[in-house]
């Protein structure tokens, strides 16, 4: 059982970790926030009830996404969703939100990364969103690190062929 | 502006806003609840372990890869394929084609064919989600090698020491032993009785690779452990070699009494051969760390088990755990045990049905736990002798004399009643094991001449057991199948190694496909 000391260590992970998870599931679960709570916070408890080994592990951050990715995947097995089909922001809406240049921007890259395959775009997602590293992300998907490095190199690849970008100039 | 600097800014996107402090009460609660309710804490505990089985699929898959270990690799990578990973559906794919060359060279196209399909599904999987084409671009392209284009877009903050810190084993708590990568891990299993022991050597798929038996002159748990010591190190240093490493062998005692597996304890042993022939003094063991004793001696992860859990195994690996994942075994031996796999995993509880008590009169016969009127007095071999004796009025010292009895003609022929009354005891308890555990299966593990139809013994037993459903309360627990299994003379060890590799290296039991070609498959 763990001490009001770990509590309080549990309440820290939350608040340092927990939005960024839930937006991770919430992008995999086509928005239902609810449900990525739930995740989330069954994804805590192992954290919690594991955290005596936990605490040690070089990643403790990625243990926990590789214990919600796996929660997800049951999830969404159960409900017979197909596993990270992204609900992204609707682009019609979001340019009548905000019509500035950094928004219409934002939505063209949104259509970019849906274009992408399902593994480019969670790699995509882990690591620029939720900023882990290649072997991190290896970790969490249960892949291989050079899979990863292939899978976000392709990725980069097709999104700058999408985009019209360039990695080395800039906007074009 | 780049392309990375516009992709770390989309992860800020306002309208996703999460909020922290609502979800921050609500987790305090459900921790409150996980810590206030047992079944709570028990799901969260189940769905942990079913992770830790996702990890260790894949890992394991890979391991069996590298040994070209293709059988294996095939089950590991399918459960992981299954799971979701795309990567292990590209391997599952290839390894599939591969056995469908095999069927095909060998005339089996039907085989072939099926083979070829399912191969073409996983891959066409792996396709879908870029996975097959990130591989093959990985296959030509040396990553490692290449200026580090993507290491210097790693997010801010990253340490090169970092990075390269070994984590594959992310979500897998630490191992107790186990073997390391690339290598076979073994398991020896011994079956403990009073004064004799069986024992086998299995390989990592629960192929037997040797078995022996061996004689106990004293049950004083000391020589008891440097005994089965002993012959574990000599099985492993006779078919593995003498400088075999003991991270690699795994070791399972079974014996007939309660254990606390985790802690490797024995709550009790005391039970007595039903021989007058061999007279044997008396032991008693209680709250003895078998495990933990016999880890020190031979250096093996050990686990301890009850005998009924060490068969109720074998038939997870190797009986009707192929077909079900909710079965109910139990095993007639000097006394009568149970065990119950639900939803494919064991039961924590001891599941004792043997001294459930079933009559309320307190003169009948006290049982080896000092119970009176308890089920394996009539159900258990011990007692079907002394009832055998009793109703023929005439010595009899072993079941197979009993049996004898029973098919005479003559006044001897009255043995057979012990066999009536062990009929009606087991069929009890059969009842009782379905109404709590409500299995679509029933296995019956018992002696062969119990369950032998040749022999009147047997058919007035079996006349009694075929009749279990009747006590059964409701009609919906009514539908089970019910397997007899006569007990083979290395069954027990078996089921002991196969929980071994299973506990202390989490390999799960094979698909039904893979066990058609084990030594010691189901009769």
């Amino acid at each position: 059982m763990m001490s009001d000391g770990d509590s309080a260590e549990l309440d820290r992970l939350y608040r340092e970790w927990g939005p960024n998870l839930i937006k991770y599931l919430r992008r995999n679960l086509q928005d239902s926030r609810g449900l990525a709570e739930d995740i989330a916070h069954d994804a805590f408890l192992i954290l919690w009830r594991r955290w005596p080994d936990v605490r040690n592990h070089p990643c403790p951050r990625a243990w926990l996404y590789t214990v919600a990715r796996h929660l997800l995947i049951d999830t969404l097995k159960e409900r017979s969703r197909v596993f990270f089909k992204e609900e992204l922001p609707d682009p019609v809406r979001a340019r009548e939100d905000d019509p500035s240049d950094g928004y219409v921007l934002s939505v063209s890259v949104w259509e970019a990364i849906k274009k992408l395959s399902d593994r480019q775009r969670e790699a995509i997602m882990l690591f620029y969103f939720a900023g882990f590293k290649q072997i991190e992300i290896a970790t969490i998907m249960n892949i291989q690190r050079t899979t990863v490095a292939v899978l976000l190199s392709q990725a980069r690849r097709r999104l700058d062929g999408l985009m019209g970008w360039s990695l080395e100039e800039g906007q074009k | 502006m780049n392309l990375d600097e516009v992709l770390h800014g989309l992860g800020d996107n306002p309208k996703e806003a999460v909020d922290i402090e609502a979800g921050r009460e609500r987790l305090r609660a459900a921790a409150r609840r996980l810590h206030d309710d047992p079944l709570e804490a028990q799901r969260i505990d189940k769905l942990a372990k079913r992770i830790d089985r996702y990890e260790h699929d894949y890992q394991l898959a890979r391991e069996a890869l590298d040994r070209q270990n293709f059988g294996t690799a095939e089950r590991y990578l399918r459960r992981a394929a299954q799971h979701g990973n795309d990567e292990a559906a590209y391997w599952l794919a290839l390894v599939l084609q591969r056995h469908s060359i095999g069927h095909r060279l060998r005339g089996r196209l039907d085989k072939a064919d099926k083979c070829a399909a399912e191969a073409r599904g996983w891959h066409q999987r792996a396709e879908e989600s870029g996975i097959a084409e990130a591989l093959e671009d990985a296959a030509f392209t040396d990553i490692a090698a290449q200026p580090a284009a993507h290491a210097q877009s790693e997010p801010q903050g990253a340490v090169e020491q970092e990075r390269n810190r070994p984590i594959e084993d992310a979500a897998a708590p630490p191992a107790q032993q186990a073997p390391s990568r690339g290598e076979d891990g073994y398991a020896i299993g011994i079956e403990l009785q009073p004064y004799q022991f069986t024992a086998v050597l299995v390989g990592a798929e629960g192929q037997i690779l040797s078995d022996e038996t061996g004689k106990l002159p004293s049950m004083e748990p000391g020589a008891v452990i440097r005994a089965l010591a002993s012959s574990a190190r000599n099985m492993v240093a006779s078919k593995l070699g003498r400088e075999f490493p003991a991270t690699r062998v795994a070791f399972g005692v079974q014996l007939g009494g309660p254990v606390d597996t985790e802690a490797g304890t024995v709550h009790y042993y005391s039970k007595h051969l039903p021989s007058a022939a061999v007279k044997r003094p008396e032991f008693h063991w209680e709250s003895f760390p078998l495990g933990p004793r016999l880890q020190d001696e031979t250096g093996y992860a050990t686990a301890i088990l009850n005998d009924t859990v060490a068969f109720a195994e074998r038939e997870r690996w190797l009986g009707v755990g192929q077909q079900t994942g909710d079965f109910v075994v139990m095993l007639i031996r000097e006394g009568v045990g149970g065990a119950v796999v639900s939803n494919g995993e064991h039961f924590k509880g001891p599941v004792e049905i043997g001294n459930f008590r079933c009559s309320g009169v307190d003169d009948w016969e006290e049982g080896d736990t000092h119970q009176y009127g308890i089920l394996e007095l009539d159900g258990g071999v011990t007692g079907i002798v002394r009832n055998a004796s009793k109703h023929a009025e005439h010595p009899i010292t072993d079941l197979q004399a009993a049996a004898d009895a029973a098919d005479e003609d003559g006044p001897r022929h009255a043995a057979s009643r012990a066999f009536l009354s062990a009929g009606i005891a087991i069929a009890r308890g059969l009842s009782y094991l379905v109404q709590f555990a409500g299995p679509s299966h029933v296995v019956l593990y018992a002696p062969e001449v119990m369950i032998n139809k040749e022999r009147r013994g047997g058919r007035v037993f079996l006349g009694q057991v075929s009749n279990f459903k009747e006590a059964v309360a409701f009609e919906a627990f009514r539908h089970c199948d019910l397997a007899l299994r006569p007990i083979g003379p290395i069954d027990g060890a078996q089921g002991a190694a196969l929980a071994a590799l299973n506990r202390c290296f989490r390999i799960p039991p094979a698909p039904a496909a893979a066990t058609t070609t084990r030594t010691g498959a189901m009769r």
